[in-house]
């Protein structure tokens, strides 16, 4: 069971002037149960690639199988690919509506035909799942939130669904550091509990930090493809993609030009500070 | 050097409802000198979007006084006045760009200050030129990106010819390139055109740099200082919920370990020191 991409390509507004080929060609697969992000620079044609595989773009060239099932035939069951595959959109606190946090969150399973007594359940557990305290979020208005806790509850309304795979557009844009970091938690035990992540970030130091598998988009290709031990020890080719390097990298880097020996497999930021921890603590011990 | 924006015991609430008021500042003493480049860092809720709109005069101080540019913002004949001396850049450009042509947009603040149309014309050129988008003078701004948007949105506030520009969390939507985009004219509107900045944000990467750094906390001044004396306040960081940038935060955590670096906030340095 997974992704599988085959020779996907995707042309906007086709046969006028503005033609331009979002996506060219591109295969390939995402395991269950993987952490995988997808970095390119504006343009590269990330977004349109998940719009894709999220079956919310039609008329494009090749295959895309999710799970085995092709939904863009006519007979395959969409409610199915809803219960699979769960979305969350940039600034996704947008799309809150409802009048309740809890009508919010339920509006997604309910849509799905699950009985009130399920649906009361997995907003129950949706709500808890993104750390916020359902006693006291569930009969608030979604906009009395902080800023913080609306993309929470926004993320809620689709865990609702309990899909087993979730894809994040820019998850973590606009929040302040502190959010970002206990959002990032939430989504971390999300994929220890088996659910598979496939995260679109512009920040390197947090797709370094999470994801096991990248996927570097260029002008609508795959440009690079690996772990981020890889990719991020391959600072040519991500600068000639237009990406920067996470900032462990770029220190790691400089430190590397003045002689001093760092494992390339460390990339973390908890990684570097144990390792430097030690080696200078010892240093400082011998003297 | 004269100060730009004085307040002194400056309070400001919002009405909860008919009765109750929430204070969102309270008794604030803030000096900004004239050509100075200040970042006011704090949280959501801190209070520092409500101080911003006291600059402009868009909210007005409970208690206390807040002087803009020698005139004191209470004074309802004045605003016009501190409008112009003060330009403000919001947080989202689709919510400040006003005409479907940039150069129409630009030419909306001095068309409404009633200036001839030749000096118009020259604003327009200049202000362009400055967030370097001459080319963009006929698009259409819902074209552009959105670190393109706010510049168009900055050149319309230069047309005014501002001494004071606020930038009111204007680099939070935009992505990686947009940020740097958008601090490095900046910096550049401060160094080159004299202008005094004050930059409000939650990204502490963005006061590197600063001459003056305050940060909020409940409506109340935590702590002002040089970004050094900020980001390398560990107290102040725990207290503020403040990520401080990599290399801060690398010092920091390693001076936990009973390692001592000297205190730096650029990589390259910090990169040299470990090898010593």
């Amino acid at each position: 069971m997974s992704i599988i991409v085959e020779n996907l390509s995707y042309t906007y507004m086709e046969g006028t002037p503005f033609e331009h080929l979002a996506v060219d060609d591109i295969s390939l697969e995402i395991k269950d149960g993987e952490f995988v992000g997808i970095i390119g620079h504006t343009g590269s044609g990330k977004s349109t690639l998940i719009q894709i595989i999220s079956g919310l773009l039609k008329g494009y060239k090749g295959n895309v199988l999710i799970n085995g099932v092709d939904y863009s035939d006519k007979k395959a069951d969409k409610k199915a690919l809803r219960r699979t595959l769960g979305v969350v959109f940039q600034y996704p606190e947008y799309q809150l509506f409802e009048e309740t946090v809890e009508k919010d969150v339920a509006y997604g399973p309910k849509k799905l035909g699950f009985s009130e007594e399920e649906t009361a359940l997995r907003v129950r557990n949706a709500i808890e799942l993104v750390g916020l305290d359902y006693e006291e979020v569930k009969d608030k208005s979604p906009f009395a939130l902080s800023g913080g806790q609306k993309r929470k509850a926004a993320i809620a309304g689709v865990l609702s669904m309990d899909p087993d795979i979730l894809i994040l557009d820019e998850p973590i844009a606009g929040l302040d550091p502190a959010g970002r970091e206990s959002f990032m938690e939430i989504i971390k035990d999300l994929n220890t509990t088996g659910k598979t992540i496939i995260m679109i970030s512009h920040n390197m130091d947090n797709i370094a930090e999470y994801t096991e598998k990248i996927f570097v988009l260029k002008n609508g290709r795959i440009f690079m493809e690996g772990s981020p031990v890889q990719i991020f020890n391959d600072y040519e080719k991500l600068l000639e993609a237009d990406l920067d390097l996470p900032d462990v990298v770029r220190f790691c880097r400089f430190a590397r030009e003045n002689g001093v020996e760092i494992p390339k497999d460390i990339i973390r930021y908890k990684d570097l500070l144990s390792y430097l921890g030690e080696k200078l603590g010892r240093m400082k011990h011998d003297i | 050097m004269s100060n730009i924006v004085e307040a002194k015991n400056l309070s400001f609430s919002y009405p909860l409802d008919e009765n109750e008021r929430i204070f969102a500042l309270k008794e604030l003493n803030i000096e900004i000198e004239k050509g100075s480049f200040t970042v006011i860092l704090g949280k959501n809720g801190s209070g520092k979007s409500s101080f911003a709109k006291l600059i402009n005069a868009l909210n007005r101080p409970d208690e206390g006084t807040l002087t803009v540019a020698g005139m004191d913002t209470s004074n309802e004949s004045d605003t016009i006045e501190i409008r112009k001396n003060a330009g403000m850049v919001f947080q989202n450009p689709d919510n400040q760009l006003v005409a479907t042509i940039v150069e129409e947009d630009i030419a909306f603040g001095p068309e409404n200050l009633g200036l001839p149309r030749e000096e118009i014309r020259e604003r327009i050129g200049y202000a362009l030129k400055v967030v370097n988008m001459s080319q963009y003078l006929k698009h259409a701004p819902h074209m552009l990106s959105g670190g393109q948007k706010q510049r168009i949105a900055i050149a319309g506030v230069l047309a005014m010819k501002p001494q004071l520009i606020i930038f009111d969390e204007s680099t939070a939507m935009l992505d990686p390139k947009g940020r740097k985009d958008i601090m490095n004219i900046m910096h550049e509107l401060n160094r080159n055109e004299g202008i005094t900045i004050i930059h409000i944000t939650h990204y502490m990467e963005e006061a590197v740099g600063a001459d003056k750094v305050i940060v909020f906390r409940k409506g109340r001044i935590l702590k002002e200082g040089t970004p050094e004396e900020i980001f390398f306040d560990k107290e102040l960081l725990r207290e503020s919920g403040l990520v401080p940038t990599f290399e801060a935060r690398l010092i920091n955590d390693l001076e936990d370990r009973g390692i001592d670096l000297d205190k730096t906030l650029d990589m390259e340095r910090l990169a040299g020191e470990i090898c010593r």
